[in-house]
């Protein structure tokens, strides 16, 4: 089903007026976020990753997707929500930024959706679990509120550790 | 029809560089005082070439400085003038120039004029100097400056033109409305060759269209330069006295050449055979007892120099002129002629030039391509993803019951065989020999010799060792700081060796084989050696943390210290301190390491050793608690398992194992990697003793596991640098493991032992 959603993401042509765009939203304990699905190059069970000396703790190691060495980032410890527990249902989404490919474990996947772009408003300062400074705008849909994450910003962000020191 | 020249460009550039890189190596390698005429013949004959593809493609400031160094060339060649150092030097300095003037014409940098013309004024000063035949060398200087007067043209009718003379004056006049022009020379017979000069300033598209009329477009051919081929049939070729020489050394002289770079094998005025005359040196026993026909076939087969391989016209095009005397107008000859004779005639010059680099490409000009590096690299990626595949298959399959599943197995078998041939042959395409980076050291230790005033013979070892082209790339410049560090530290003045009862000339010797998995690169000199009190009074000078104690391997090692230098003064060539460093990290990021050794008095040897390619790796698997971990097998000394007495603690902690006499540091690697449930007493797992820039540890794992061939991928690419971990592989039961960075856990090790006493 998910891969029938993933696979027509070329509606966004605006049809009321207004940019409108592709985002995939998980949740992350009580909150949910929405992310460019331009970003997103699969989404995947989770497997245990080879685990890496003297790594952060929400890095979770390395796993091998077809032959390339992919991180695997547990955003759950990183931002202290939810349970850090591994189920059969425990998702990945691997992230495709520019030249690197980041893996991102989640509570749940929900949903693609249209998000017009002029309905995404900007955030104010407010705590959530990811810093405000990568969060484009919040939405609401149906009732629910949407953070819109820079995930790309927020993956290659210095306090992420991924990249190293000299390139981030 | 009109050729469009740019399109051989490439070609040119590349034959015309493979030429001065042969033309160096010959010079460099010449006995001065007793030349060899063979190798001067070669060194005039990889000039001439340039000259002559340089002459057809318009390069005339090449064609130039070519033509006064092949006029000093000819001049040695024929024992006119004796051949001395300063001329060496004025033919070396002339190669780099021509050499910037070709990476000018490549769109790469830019050639300083006042350069190319202080280059020429040297060579033709040295031409002169002498001046037992200053006639001939004023003359032979003169074409250059002729050159763009005149271009000549000729060309052969269409077999059966009726009245040729009248076609050919029809297109005289049609010529001289544009240009210019007059007919130099009839031919000999009906099927003969018209020779025609017209003003420089003649469009050569136009006119081919023009002569296209009437002459058989193959037999054109155009020339830049002022090339009155029938003027002179002996194109500057004869020993002629200087009285033969005058009337003919009209420009004619030999800048014809330009014409042959075309392609001369179908040029039918290809040389005119004399009995005395070299025919390109090629037969310097033959020309008494050749005949002459058999001597213009190599000669004419020669002139394309392997350069037009792909265009060689058959044998039976080369006309042969038969002129038993110089200066004899030469006469087309049957074009079956040279036919008999060719395929002897190959054959010699196949035997007097085993070692022409244009031969065995012009033997195999078509069976090689070039490919893009891309394209190679991404076939070695998809064999390794391969290499992986079969690997888990094999492991999938290990645990079915071999009588049952038996052809599985055997296909299964079959595949891994199949793998490995094409996982080496595909790695094969990138290798390439060791002397492409061993050719260039000839020239660096002569220049520097020189400048500091030693005497060094360069020698070089397993020149045709190959390593991955990656690795030949990053080699180079590492190896030459060697060099140059032998060269300038190593080797004493001549007057020292002397004193110390060795011979005056020092040796430096280049050495490159095969060990294992690595390639080992080997720079020794019989210098003065390392001096083991010098270097750690300097270290101790800079702060280094240092003791007399420390092993011969460990204190060499600190020379590639940054900013160390025990030169006492800082001269042009090194002793600034920078340069070893960089040499050691160079090294290192190619998963290489350098050894050192050294004995006073007797000299040096550093040896290099890298993986044969970048792609692949021998590895130990290990593993420490559920984790494995890949160790690169050129580190591991040996694995053993420790008893209780072989463990010496300091304060209360365990870090030492005594093995033969021989303390080593242990690194736990559970402690170091923070590995949960992991061995951690010292005598139940297993010790493996790595040795690393001279250094050894114990690195402390649970237990080995096999041994692997993997295949390396870059943590970086997605992830960062991990202390204490190199690279990434996957296993074949499609995990991830680490490979481990020796070095670095060596360090830790060693650091490790302060801080626990």
């Amino acid at each position: 089903m998910m891969a029938q959603e993933l696979s027509a993401p070329g509606k966004n042509a605006a049809s009321e007026g207004g940019y409108t765009e592709e985002y995939l939203t998980y949740t992350l304990g009580p909150e949910e976020y929405a992310i460019d699905i331009l970003k997103v190059q699969e989404i995947r069970g989770y497997e245990a990753p080879t685990t890496i000396a003297n790594a952060p703790a929400f890095l979770k190691g390395v796993i091998n997707l077809r032959g390339t060495i992919v991180p695997i980032v547990d955003l759950r410890i990183k931002f202290g929500v939810g349970t850090a527990d591994y189920t059969p249902f425990t998702v990945v989404i691997i992230l495709n930024l520019g030249s690197r490919v980041v893996g991102m474990v989640v509570d749940s996947v929900s949903d693609v959706t249209m998000l017009r772009q002029d309905s995404i408003r900007p955030a104010p300062e407010f705590s959530a679990s990811v810093d405000t400074r990568y969060i484009k705008g919040l939405c609401t849909l149906d009732e629910r509120m949407l953070i819109v994450v820079d995930i790309e910003r927020l993956m290659l962000s210095s306090e992420m550790a991924l990249v190293d020191e000299s390139l981030a | 029809m009109a050729i469009d020249l740019t399109q051989f460009y490439q070609v040119f550039f590349e034959e015309a560089q493979e030429h001065l890189d042969g033309m160096e190596a010959l010079l460099l390698d010449l006995d001065i005082e007793n030349p060899d005429a063979e190798q001067l013949n070669a060194v005039f004959r990889a000039a001439h070439s340039i000259k002559g593809s340089a002459g057809t493609f318009g390069f005339t400031d090449l064609a130039e400085v070519t033509h006064v160094l092949e006029n000093l060339l000819d001049r040695i060649r024929k024992g006119e003038l004796a051949l001395r150092r300063d001329m060496i030097d004025a033919f070396l300095d002339a190669g780099d120039v021509l050499k910037d003037l070709l990476a000018a014409h490549r769109g790469n940098g830019s050639a300083d004029p006042a350069q190319v013309q202080l280059t020429c004024q040297r060579l033709v000063a040295l031409t002169d100097n002498t001046g037992s035949a200053p006639v001939a060398a004023a003359l032979a200087s003169e074409p250059a400056a002729a050159a763009s007067e005149f271009i000549d043209v000729s060309f052969a009718l269409e077999e059966g033109t009726p009245e040729p003379e009248s076609v050919v004056t029809n297109l005289l006049a049609e010529l001289a409305e544009q240009w210019p022009a007059s007919l130099a020379e009839r031919p000999q017979d009906a099927d003969g060759r018209w020779y025609l000069k017209l003003g420089a300033d003649a469009d050569p598209d136009v006119l081919r269209g023009m002569l296209e009329f009437v002459a058989r477009s193959d037999s054109i051919r155009i020339g830049a330069t002022a090339a009155a081929a029938a003027d002179d049939g002996c194109y500057g070729f004869f020993d002629t006295t200087p009285a033969a020489e005058t009337p003919a050394g009209t420009p004619a002289d030999d800048a014809s050449w330009g014409l042959f770079g075309d392609d001369a094998p179908a040029t039918p005025a290809a040389a005119g055979p004399a009995p005395d005359d070299a025919a390109w040196g090629l037969f310097d026993d033959a020309p008494g007892t050749t005949p002459s026909s058999t001597s213009a076939a190599p000669a004419a087969a020669d002139d394309s120099f392997g350069f037009f391989v792909d265009i060689q016209t058959p044998a039976a095009e080369i006309a042969v002129v038969s002129a038993p005397t110089p200066g004899t107008e030469p006469t087309p000859a049957a074009p079956a002629a040279p036919l008999a004779a060719a395929p002897a005639a190959v054959e010699r010059r196949d035997v007097a030039h085993a070692d022409r680099r244009s031969a065995p490409r012009a033997a195999g000009g078509e069976t090689s391509i070039r490919v893009d590096i891309d394209k190679v690299d991404k076939l070695i990626n998809l064999v390794g993803e391969l290499v992986i595949t079969q690997a888990m298959l094999a492991q999938s399959a290990s645990v079915l019951d071999p009588i049952e599943f038996e052809r599985l197995h055997n296909g299964l078998a079959q595949l891994e065989r199949n793998t490995r041939d094409m996982q080496e042959s595909v790695m094969s395409i990138r290798m390439m020999p060791i002397s492409v980076v061993f050719s260039r050291f000839p020239r660096v230790v002569r220049d520097l010799a020189q400048k500091l005033n030693k005497q060094i013979e360069l020698k070089t070892i397993g020149e045709s060792t190959e390593l991955d082209k990656g690795l030949i790339e990053r080699i180079a410049d590492p190896l030459t700081h060697l060099v140059r560090n032998s060269l300038d530290h190593g080797i004493e003045m001549p007057d020292d060796r002397v004193a110390k009862g060795k011979s005056p000339v020092g040796n430096i010797t280049l050495k490159a084989y095969h060990q294992g998995g690595n390639i080992v690169i080997e720079v020794a000199d019989d210098g003065a050696g390392l001096d083991r009190k010098r270097i750690l009074a300097k270290a101790r000078e800079r702060g280094f943390n240092v003791n007399d104690q420390m092993s011969d391997g460990e204190v060499w090692q600190l020379i590639f210290e940054p900013g160390f230098s025990t030169a006492e003064q800082v001269t042009e060539v090194s002793g600034r301190g920078v340069g070893m460093d960089v040499v050691k990290r160079n090294i290192s990021a190619m998963g290489g390491r350098v050894e050192i050794e050294s004995m006073s008095g007797i000299g040096t040897r550093m040896t290099v050793r890298l993986p044969l390619t970048l792609a692949i790796l021998d590895g130990m698997s290990v593993s420490a608690g559920k984790e494995t971990y890949i160790i690169p097998l050129g580190y591991v000394v040996e694995s053993l398992q420790v008893e209780r007495n072989m463990i010496r603690g300091i304060s209360g902690v365990e870090r030492l194992i005594q093995v033969r006499g021989e303390f080593l540091p242990v690194a736990p690697l559970h402690e170091i990697f923070g590995i949960a449930g992991a061995e951690t007493r010292l005598d139940r797992g297993i010790m493996v003793v790595v040795e690393a820039d001279g250094a050894k540890a114990a690195l402390f794992i649970d237990a080995l596991v096999g041994q692997h061939q993997v295949v390396i991928k870059s943590l970086e690419t997605n992830y960062r640098k991990v202390a204490g971990v190199s690279g990434a592989t996957i296993m074949g039961d499609g995990h991830v493991a680490l490979i481990l960075d020796i070095a670095a856990l060596v360090q830790m090790a060693k650091a490790s032992l302060p801080a626990a006493a």
